[in-house]
């Protein structure tokens, strides 16, 4: 204890978190529930050196569309602006702090905000003020008011594959977002977005637990086959089919993959629970009969982007998810789903058919929700108790089989590097 | 007949039959076998007899549950779909022995009916729904979602049945999961 100073708390231990080193990676169960972690992630991470998902270029094609949507929990408006460059500005009035843009999507030129109607342009510069110069000579703003600095917040904004991304930090202190994604996750977003898309629509999902339960559910290849029992119940999926993670040099993205065997395996199924040979069987399969959309064979992909994107393809179903950080102890998650512009009549059906694997009451996800809410109302109270992360060892390295929770292993050590917190020796 | 097992046989229409005129049946007895099919659908899902939803539907019969938010863009995309009572049944198969979920009650309330446009062998009717959603480990009933149905309705040798029932929720956001339909 440092005496010294009188305060209970060792110099060397973060203010925050005690975070033991241990052989396994074990994290303390108050990432999840202390508000001041949630608080530093916001600046440490949403406003760090990160690029954070907004949308899709598609959701706004014509000059003028905008999106409101949120970066970590700050309100954000995303625009296209006449000259088709997409702009992103903090949705907060400069004069006294009123929300601007009240819809989540439109199109507009400009920008009021309704308090006093102080008027922007879609890139979020000040283009107006009602009675600056008084009226009769009286009142309006002091002469050494400059609409030039006083704009709506700007983000740094970059795009990849049609995918929007924005960033509060300066360009000093981000890399540029291609360095960012990395090659792994880039050439996967080339894949998958190698084509013009259509919008099929959102769904939207209220999990009442922290998001970072989230990006370890999307990260976790483990519970695939034993928490989302549809398609062994139905004799469709084993987990031993081929598959694996991928992540990139600095571990917070996952790449996690598989591949349709052909063939029903002979390998044991291990005793799962759900196991019922021959018991049921779709009584309409057109359920799961798509064309696939990709040569390579890979019918499943959850590539999760740090901080908050996550793209799916699950046989015919495309999808990015975005995460929205509401509060330590809630999140919301936005589902956009898309087919391809080309597509014809009977792939897009498929599509739209196998809406029904993937959401919110999706056969095939809709535990998830269930399953992070379940650790949020556990972990209530003992914040210094810890999971214990140890499938596949405790490197976090790329694996080549689907049990194993490497990519969350090396998400905790980003993590941890990403918020400063510093490891304490056991 | 008490209303409750009347309720539980679904509607009939004994006097009609597959084939009839809709034309000629009068807007009374439409509104009335109408609601009583609405009210027997709710009832089934409500007092938890999924094995029983897709014979509310004509075999070729159509489910889906949209949002306003796309329903307004025009946007296809659906939180449930179901084509045929094939694709209902696999939905209940799933849901009694492969998804794994908070044990959960709906209580539907389904207010001002209207009956839209009658043709020979399907009538149109909207209505306004409101569901609460209690978990049974939690405790509370909890407003779950609130929107309009639109039906269309065929008549079988049953009686009425839904041959496409699409419910459009105000609400966009649905907490935890969906598991039921509306």
């Amino acid at each position: 204890m440092n005496t010294a100073t009188g305060s209970p708390i060792p110099a060397h231990v973060d203010p925050l978190i005690v975070w033991k080193q241990t052989d396994q990676m074990q994290v303390p169960y108050q990432v999840f529930t202390d508000p001041r972690i949630f608080n530093s992630e916001q600046e440490r991470i949403f406003r760090g050196p990160h690029w954070s998902f907004l949308g899709l270029e598609a959701e706004m094609p014509e000059p003028n569309d905008f999106k409101a949507t949120y970066l970590g929990d700050t309100p954000v408006v995303v625009t296209r602006d006449r000259g088709g460059v997409i702009h992103a500005w903090v949705n907060r009035c400069a004069h006294r702090g009123a929300m601007v843009c009240r819809d989540r999507r439109g199109n507009a030129d400009a920008f009021t905000c309704i308090y006093h109607q102080w008027l922007y342009d879609a890139e979020g510069n000040l283009r107006g003020v009602p009675f600056r110069r008084g009226l009769g000579g009286e009142g309006g703003m002091p002469s050494s008011f400059d609409m030039k600095e006083h704009r709506l917040p700007p983000l740094r904004v970059a795009t990849y594959c049609g995918l929007i991304f924005a960033s509060f930090a300066r360009d000093s202190e981000v890399e540029s977002l291609e360095t960012y994604l990395g090659a792994e996750v880039c050439a996967m977003l080339d894949r998958i977005f190698g084509r013009p898309i259509e919008l099929l629509g959102d769904e939207r999902q209220v999990m009442h637990a922290n998001w970072k339960l989230y990006s370890e559910n999307t990260r976790d290849a483990y519970h695939g086959s034993l928490l989302h029992l549809f398609h062994a119940t139905f004799g469709l999926y084993r987990s031993t089919q081929k598959g694996g993670c991928q992540m990139d040099t600095q571990g917070r993205h996952s790449l996690i993959t598989a591949t349709k065997t052909e063939s029903k395996d002979e390998v044991s199924t291990g005793g799962l629970r759900t196991y019922q040979e021959g018991k049921f069987s779709l009584e309409d399969p057109s359920l799961l009969t798509g064309t696939p959309d990709f040569s390579d064979g890979v019918s499943l992909v959850i590539l999760a982007i740090f901080p908050n994107l996550v793209v799916h393809q699950i046989a015919n179903s495309l999808a990015v998810r975005q995460m929205l950080p509401r509060a330590v102890d809630q999140m919301e998650l936005v589902w956009t789903y898309f087919g391809y512009a080309d597509d014809s009549t009977e792939a897009r059906g498929s599509r739209l058919k196998q809406m029904n694997l993937v959401g919110p009451g999706g056969l095939i996800s809709m535990e998830d929700g269930e399953a992070m809410e379940l650790v949020q109302q556990a972990i209530a109270r003992d914040g210094e108790a810890t999971s214990y992360i140890a499938m596949g060892g405790r490197k976090g390295e790329p694996q080549e089989n689907l049990v194993n929770e490497a990519p969350i292993i090396s998400y905790w050590d980003y993590y941890r590097r990403a918020m400063k917190f510093t490891l304490l020796a056991s | 007949m008490t209303a409750a097992i009347r309720a539980r046989e679904g509607p009939r229409l004994r006097a009609w039959h597959h084939g009839d005129d809709l034309r000629a049946i009068s807007l009374a007895d439409l509104f009335f076998e109408a609601t009583q099919l609405i009210q027997a659908y709710c009832a089934c899902i409500d007092g938890d007899r999924l094995e029983e939803w897709p014979d509310f539907f004509t075999f070729d019969g159509c489910y889906e549950l949209v949002t306003r938010e796309n329903a307004e863009r025009n946007l296809p995309a659906t939180a449930m779909h179901c084509e045929g009572a094939g694709m209902m049944r696999d939905r209940v198969i799933s849901l009694r022995h492969a998804n794994v979920y908070a044990r959960q009650y709906y209580r539907h309330l389904v207010t001002d009916l209207l009956v839209g446009e009658c043709t020979e062998s399907s009538v149109s009717v909207e209505s306004n729904y409101l569901v609460t959603r209690t978990l049974a480990v939690e405790g509370d009933a909890v407003l779950f979602s609130a929107g309009r149905a639109t039906d269309t309705l065929a008549l079988t040798d049953q009686g009425l049945r839904f041959r496409k029932r699409r419910v459009v929720a105000d609400n966009d956001r649905i907490h935890t999961l969906l598991v039921l339909p509306i």
